[in-house]
């Protein structure tokens, strides 16, 4: 089969891949819209190529704008920044891209029917080969071709633009080795069951690590603003007095923009003895990661050649010997349910590390306000906030192919609101604790402000529960002639179809209810300030607002 | 206990109902009454509208226009009573892929809010009879079809429900387990006030288990009896006492489709390949 045909072919696998993939983290056919099969079909397959074009877009432009600072200022630290900033983002975004569209991929079920054609080895693993560079052709393309016309553009220097497509090329290879290396590891944790400690322990840690990477890709730029202030000052400034450019110089991507740095201006290895280590190391390190990228292509390689075989992850069964059942009541049930599920589905893992990122991202912006005071408590007690109503928008992904069955069981919507805002509430709960330990170590003459935070515990119940209800009765009038109750029905189907208007409109209701008791807090401040009069107005309001959406649940 | 009143009203009863999806018609008419002790088949080609009946029975959908009860209750009015009283198993095995049978039963019966004695009772005698052992505790996305399947006909059947709703509940299951489920129906249908309303497409099944075989074409009831009246409509070309597969073709008028397609298979197959 020559190339030009197989990619054609290719096609079939991948929009198989895109839509098992789809239906394994989102849900049954009830998830895409209203319509026939054909037309959901097709509406998945235009939201990955969307979603393809929106990734492709932001790592276009992220790579131009990554060497913004370099274009005017010209420096060394700038270029470090620039090479590093952009290589980041095309391979975290291309990893976060394929958490969505890989995860069908270990499974081989999209190989599946072209096993039994006769097609020899080569051929199959080759389709199974194109069809998972179809999933990354945009952006890869636009990755290599935008950083290297960068640097061409701004360097003029044809070794920095050669070195450049040669570390754009390895940062690709990283790129689609680690999804599919992802891909797998979603694989094996979807096909080991038993609830064993061993087990148990597996699939938390799996949990943690899949939902801080995701987290992290996905707040890839907050954590680079971090980074860089320390990078450009060891560069720029303390060089001798630091061993940050050395850790720089052995961590790709860090290293690919020190090495190519220096390759356009030569004079920064003599800058310093530690910068002449650092640029040296550098090199060593670019060598070493352009060697890896051939590894991790022949490992990608083998792993498609593998699936391509139907060779998917081994499945190991333990006989059960007892069949006795931990009954719950429906809500708590719900929520057990919901927890296992969203642990093993990489779109809605991450809300597992959120308590982890919040915790960590609130103690360091208090640890920087100037004065830690009321407004850095509302400030993080916000943050903290926005958190909890994220995820309680990401567990509307969680009923995946179940939920037609769900349908068929005596529930209604507000007990599966209800037990999805519980999940949410308890992600918030890091925030008053982190808040108070912070308060007792930095602070504790005004370990008092750690109830603002605590009552905030009402509010984003409430803001949650108010959320996801907004989502579904949004879909009232599509629903059409349905009763009420069928229009939940059809909210609840079309909960994973991510309609981001709707969505949207629901965290706006949702934040307004989250923040307003800490509006209230600090209006009342304003006018009489008594902390006291402050913080009861904050309570009653935020349980009055409980207590309304509450009734409005019980009305739905 | 089941009043004398309650043991004479219909399990199910549907009258007129239509439903229409846009401009595509899937019910037009359709009358059907399911009394207790009934296993009720409901026979049709694909898209005749069998699902659908089903998911409306059930309170997952809602008719367009038409009456239905279903143990006296109305499922658009009352879903959540009516999901509580009936076992339903759907057409395809769509289930959380990540649990575990184990899982998934925990999950079924605390929604059902079951004693925890009667519920581990239950789903031990029926995991053991389906032979689920040894996929108890092993995630339902490795699970093959059939076994996928004997997981949802366990759920259907765990609150011993007064309704059973199957679609195509046959689908992927073995022969030993095939003739379990065969005996569970016929028990169910022997208890008092309790019926089982089925679509199939196995037509042996339907023969050997229906006590009154509904026949559904372009979304209503077509003829309706048990398998002796069907049979008294339709004569067969040998003169000999007609099969349910034939009067099914006789009524859906597919007899002659299906003569013509055989026709050009024939051909088709006669005409030699390069």
């Amino acid at each position: 089969m020559n190339l030009r045909e197989a990619w054609r072919l290719s096609k079939t696998p991948y929009i198989e891949l895109v839509f098992r993939s789809a239906v394994m983290t989102r849900g049954s056919m009830g998830g895409f819209g209203f319509g026939s099969p054909a037309r959901r079909v097709k509406s998945i397959t235009r939201g990955a190529l969307i979603g393809k074009v929106i990734i492709t877009a932001f790592i276009a432009l992220g790579a131009i704008f990554a060497f913004y600072q370099f274009a005017i200022s010209r420096t060394a630290a700038a270029l470090v920044t620039g090479v590093t900033l952009s290589l980041a983002i095309s391979l975290g975004y291309t990893v976060l891209y394929s958490l969505q569209v890989l995860p069908s991929f270990s499974g081989a079920g999209p190989y599946a029917l072209l096993s039994t054609m006769p097609l020899g080895r080569k051929d199959l693993s080759l389709l199974a080969l194109l069809s998972v560079i179809r999933t990354f052709d945009s952006m890869i393309v636009a990755a290599i071709v935008v950083q290297v016309t960068v640097i061409a553009y701004l360097t003029f220097s044809p070794l920095a633009t050669a070195a450049m497509a040669l570390v754009s090329v390895a940062n690709a290879v990283f790129g689609v080795t680690i999804s599919l290396g992802l891909a797998g590891l979603f694989q094996r944790n979807i096909t080991s069951g038993g609830r064993g400690k061993r087990a148990t322990l597996s699939r938390f840690l799996f949990l943690i690590s899949w939902g801080l990477a995701a987290a992290s890709f996905g707040f890839v730029f907050s954590l680079i603003q971090y980074i860089f202030p320390a990078l450009e000052s060891a560069i720029s400034g303390s060089l001798s007095t630091t061993s940050i450019p050395i850790l720089f110089a052995v961590v790709h991507p860090f290293s690919a923009g020190l090495a190519l740095a220096s390759l356009v201006f030569p004079t920064l290895a003599s800058a310093s003895p530690t910068l002449g280590l650092a640029t040296s190391l550098s090199f060593v390190a670019m060598a070493g990661y352009l060697m890896l990228a051939y590894f991790a292509g022949r490992k990608a390689l083998s792993i498609t050649d593998r699936v391509s075989q139907q060779q998917a992850a081994t499945i190991v069964r333990q006989r059960a010997t007892e069949f006795i059942l931990r009954l719950r009541r429906p809500i708590p049930a719900y929520v057990l349910k919901d927890t296992r599920i969203a642990s093993k589905n990489p779109s809605t893992a991450f809300v597992f590390a959120l308590p982890v990122f919040e915790t960590v991202i609130i103690a360091f912006s208090l640890s920087q306000a100037e004065v830690l005071g009321t407004t850095a408590i509302l400030g993080a007690t916000s943050l903290g906030c926005f958190f909890a109503l994220i995820s309680a928008s990401v567990l509307l992904n969680t009923e995946g192919s179940g939920l037609d069955y769900t349908f068929s069981l005596p529930l209604n919507a507000r007990l599966i609101i209800l037990a999805k805002s519980v999940i949410s509430t308890v992600a918030y709960l890091p925030v008053p604790a982190a808040i108070g330990v912070l308060l007792v170590f930095a602070l504790p003459s005004a370990l008092w402000l750690v109830v603002i935070p605590v009552i905030q515990i009402l509010a984003v119940s409430a803001a949650s529960s108010a959320e996801l209800a907004f989502f579904i009765r949004s879909y009232k009038k599509k629903g059409g002639s349905q009763t009420s109750r069928g229009v939940q029905t059809r909210g609840l189907n079309l909960m994973s179809a991510g309609d981001l208007a709707r969505l949207l409109g629901a965290l706006a209701v949702a934040g307004g209810i989250a923040l307003g008791p800490l509006g209230v807090y600090a209006g009342t401040y304003f006018v009489t300030q008594s902390n006291t009069l402050a913080v009861a107005s904050q309570a009653l309001v935020a349980l009055a607002e409980l207590i309304v959406v509450q009734l409005y649940l019980r009305r739905m | 206990m089941e009043s004398a009143a309650d043991m004479k009203a219909p399990v199910v009863e549907a009258k007129d109902v239509h439903k229409n999806f846009g401009t595509v018609q899937a019910l037009a008419g359709l009358s059907l009454k399911v009394m207790p002790g009934e296993i009720y088949g409901l026979l049709g080609p694909n898209g005749a509208g069998k699902s659908t009946m089903i998911k409306i029975i059930t309170g997952l959908s809602e008719q367009s226009s038409g009456e239905v009860r279903v143990l006296g209750l109305d499922p658009r009015e009352s879903p959540l009573e009516v999901k509580s009283k009936i076992g339903y198993v759907p057409e395809t095995t769509m289930l959380y892929e990540s649990l575990s049978p184990r899982d998934f039963f925990e999950f079924v019966v605390s929604v059902r809010k079951l004693d925890k004695k009667t519920a581990n009772d239950r789903v031990s005698k029926l995991a053991t009879a389906f032979g689920l052992e040894e996929y108890y505790d092993s995630p339902i996305a490795t699970l093959s079809m059939g076994t996928k399947q004997k997981v949802t006909i366990i759920a259907s059947l765990i609150h011993e429900p007064p309704l059973l709703v199957l679609d195509e509940p046959m689908n992927g299951l073995d022969a030993k387990s095939s003739r379990i489920f065969k005996d569970v129906i016929s028990l169910q249908s022997q208890r008092p006030g309790r019926a089982v309303v089925f679509s199939t497409h196995i037509m042996e099944v339907a023969e050997h288990l229906c006590t009154r075989i509904g026949i559904i074409y372009k979304g209503s009831i077509v003829a309706e009896g048990s398998m002796d009246q069907l049979r008294a409509g339709v004569t067969t070309s040998g003169g000999g006492q007609a099969t349910l597969e034939e009067v099914f073709l006789h009524l859906t008028h597919e007899e002659e489709e299906v003569a013509e397609t055989s026709r050009a298979l024939r051909e088709a197959f006669s005409t030699p390949t390069v």
